[in-house]
C-alpha cells in the first residue's frame, strides 16, 4: 500500500487511508532509566504503514534513546514494543531478524570503514538475509543509484563528505527493505550544504511510502514530511499531532517556547 | 683491522653453513611462534575485550569473569616474567615436577608463542577497543549477530590496526630466540657461541650475526609495510558518472506540497 499521489498534509484522505492501513510498530508505556536518571517516562506510539512520524524536541528529551530502545540497541527498562502486532522478543535469533527488519540510520553514519560503498550495502544482506553476491550487488546498486550515490560505489568512507557517507548510510539501511526506518538525527553531524543532499533522499523516501520514524531538529523539513509529529519534552511525549496544528498553534507553552526558541535562531524560516 | 676483515672471511668461508642453519632455525622459531602467538593473542584478546552482557544469563556471566580472571593471570605471568626464565622453568621444570620429557623444539615453540600471545592479547584488546562502537551498533542495527559483527567489521579492522604492533612482535622473537640458546636450540646466537668457543673470534662472529640479523629484521620490516600497503587498497577511487544529488554551490529551499501541484 503506497502513498504516492497524496500530499501528506491532506487530512481528509489520510483519514479515509487509516482505516486500512496496517499497524507497523507499536510502543506501549516504554521507559528508560540510566542509573537514576529517567530519560524515557512511559512513551507510548503507534506507526502504521507510511507514516513518517518526525520526533522533535531539545536535545537530552529522548529522542534518541526512545529511537535506539526500538531497536533494541538499548535495553527499555519498562514496556512493551510490538512489531506487526508481535512483541519482540529478545531473544538472539528473533531479534537479529527483528533488527534486519527495522533499517537505523545514525547521526554519525556509522559506515564500515574498511569496506568500499558497495559493500558496506551488501555485507548484511549477505550475511543476514544469506543473499548471493550478484543479488546482493543488484539490489545494493539499485538503492545506491536511488540516493545518488551510484558513482562512488568504489570508494572508502573516508574518501567520501559527509552528506555523500550518510546517503551510503541510507542505501545500507534500505537494501535490507526494512519495512520501517529510523533516523536518529540524520542531518546533525552535517554542514548546512550537505544536510539538503540527505533531506533530499529523505523527502523522496517519504513520498514513496516508506514508514519511517525520524528525530530531527530540521523543522521545515518535519513540516513538510511528516504526517504526525511528536514533541518529547524530558522523557516523555507532551504533544503530538499533526504538523499544522503542531506548529501553528501548539497547546503547551513548553512546545510553543521549544518552537519559538527556533523560530528566533532563524528568523524568515516557517 | 687486516686481520680483522681476514677473520670474518675465513669465519665465513668455514662456518658459513653452520650461521645459515642458525638463522633459518632462528627464523622458523621466529616466524611460527609469532603466527601461534597471535591465534593465541586473537582468542584470549577477543574474550578480554567481550562485554559483560546484561541480556546473557547469571551462570553464563560468572563463567565470562572466571575466563576473563583466568586469561588476565596468564597475561600477566607471561609478561611479567623474563623469557629466558620461562624456558628453563618451562624445560626443566615439565621434567621435573611433570615428568614431561619435552623435545627441546616443541619447548621452544610452545615458550615463545605462549609468551608473544602475552603481549598480543593485550594489542588486541585495545586494537578491539579502538574500532568505533558506532560500527558495531550499525551492524547490529542491521540484524547482523554479535559473531558476525566480530568476524566480518570489527576484526578485519583490528588486524589491520595491528599489524604494526605484530611486526614488532615479529622482530623482537627474532632477536630474542637468542635466549632458547639455555635450552640448547641451534639458533644463530647458539651457532655464534660454539664458532666463537672453538676459533676465539668473538668479535668478528658477533659482527657476523649482527648483520645477519639486521638482514632478517630488516627483510621483515620490509614485508610488512607491503602487507600493509595491500590491505589499505588503491588510494583514489573510480567514479562512474556525476554526482547528481549533491547541491554544493548553495541552499536548495524545499518546494512546499502545494507549490508542487502547481
Amino acid at each position: 500500500m503506497k502513498r504516492t499521489d497524496e500530499s501528506p498534509l491532506d487530512n481528509g484522505v489520510r483519514g479515509r487511508i487509516d482505516m486500512e492501513r496496517t499497524t507497523v510498530l507499536t510502543v506501549d508505556e516504554l521507559s528508560k532509566t540510566f542509573g537514576n536518571h529517567e530519560v524515557l517516562r512511559s512513551v507510548s506510539l503507534e506507526l502504521k504503514e507510511s507514516d513518517v512520524v518526525c520526533l522533535i524536541g531539545s536535545s537530552g528529551s529522548g529522542k534518541s534513546t526512545l529511537l535506539r530502545c526500538i531497536n533494541l540497541l538499548e535495553e527499555p527498562t519498562a514496556g512493551t514494543i510490538c512489531f506487526r502486532g508481535e512483541p519482540v522478543s529478545r531473544s538472539r535469533v528473533s531479534l537479529a531478524a527483528y533488527r534486519a527488519r527495522v533499517g537505523m540510520v545514525f547521526q554519525n553514519f556509522n559506515l564500515f570503514d574498511h569496506l568500499n560503498v558497495l559493500n558496506n550495502c551488501v555485507i548484511a544482506m549477505r550475511k543476514v538475509q544469506k543473499l548471493d553476491r550478484k543479488t546482493a550487488e543488484q539490489r545494493a546498486g539499485y538503492y545506491l543509484e536511488k540516493v545518488g550515490m551510484l558513482p562512488f560505489i568504489h570508494a572508502k568512507p573516508h574518501q567520501l563528505s559527509g552528506g555523500q557517507k550518510q546517503r551510503a548510510a541510507i542505501a545500507r539501511a534500505l537494501a535490507m527493505e526494512p519495512e520501517i526506518l529510523l533516523f536518529d538525527e540524520p542531518t546533525s553531524a552535517l554542514d548546512p550544504q550537505m544536510v539538503q543532499e540527505v533531506l533530499a533522499v529523505m523527502h523522496a523516501l517519504a513520498k514513496e511510502g516508506m514508514t519511517m520514524l525520524i528525530a530531527t531538529h530540521e523543522m521545515m523539513f518535519a513540516r513538510e514530511v511528516s504526517t504526525r509529529v511528536v514533541f518529547l519534552d524530558e522523557g516523555s511525549i507532551l504533544e503530538e499531532g499533526t504538523p499544522e496544528q503542531l506548529f501553528s498553534c501548539p497547546r503547551h507553552a513548553r512546545t510553543e517556547e521549544f518552537l519559538r526558541g527556533l523560530l528566533y535562531r532563524c528568523p524568515g524560516e516557517m | 683491522m687486516a686481520p680483522f676483515w681476514e677473520n670474518i672471511v675465513t669465519t665465513w668461508s668455514r662456518y658459513h653453513s653452520h650461521y645459515l642453519i642458525g638463522a633459518r632455525n632462528t627464523l622458523i622459531i621466529s616466524f611460527v611462534s609469532t603466527f601461534i602467538g597471535c591465534l593465541i593473542g586473537f582468542a584470549v584478546g577477543i574474550v578480554q575485550a567481550l562485554p559483560d552482557s546484561p541480556r546473557a544469563g547469571k551462570g553464563r556471566c560468572a563463567a565470562l569473569k572466571i575466563l576473563k580472571i583466568v586469561l588476565r593471570s596468564y597475561v600477566e605471568l607471561f609478561r611479567g616474567t623474563p623469557m629466558i626464565v620461562q624456558a628453563v622453568f618451562i624445560y626443566y621444570g615439565a621434567r621435573l615436577v611433570a615428568g614431561l620429557h619435552l623435545d627441546m623444539w616443541t619447548a621452544a615453540f610452545l615458550i615463545v608463542s605462549v609468551n608473544t600471545g602475552a603481549y598480543m592479547a593485550e594489542t588486541v584488546r585495545g586494537g578491539i577497543l579502538s574500532i568505533d562502537p558506532g560500527q558495531e551498533e550499525a551492524a547490529h542495527a542491521l540484524g547482523m549477530t554479535h559473531v558476525q559483527t566480530m568476524l566480518c567489521v570489527i576484526l578485519p579492522q583490528t588486524f589491520r590496526n595491528i599489524i604494526p604492533q605484530i611486526g614488532n612482535n615479529l622482530i623482537i622473537n627474532i632477536k630474542d630466540t637468542a635466549v632458547l640458546s639455555v635450552i640448547s636450540i641451534t639458533d644463530l646466537f647458539f651457532v655464534h657461541k660454539s664458532v666463537s668457543g672453538s676459533l676465539y673470534n668473538y668479535f668478528e662472529s658477533a659482527t657476523i650475526i649482527m648483520v645477519i640479523y639486521l638482514i632478517l629484521t630488516l627483510s621483515v620490516s620490509w614485508l610488512l609495510r607491503l602487507l600493509e600497503k595491500r590491505l589499505d587498497g588503491k588510494q583514489h577511487y573510480d567514479l562512474a558518472t556525476t554526482d547528481t544529488l549533491a547541491h554544493t554551490s548553495g541552499l536548495v529551499r524545499y518546494a512546499r506540497p502545494s507549490e508542487e501541484k502547481k
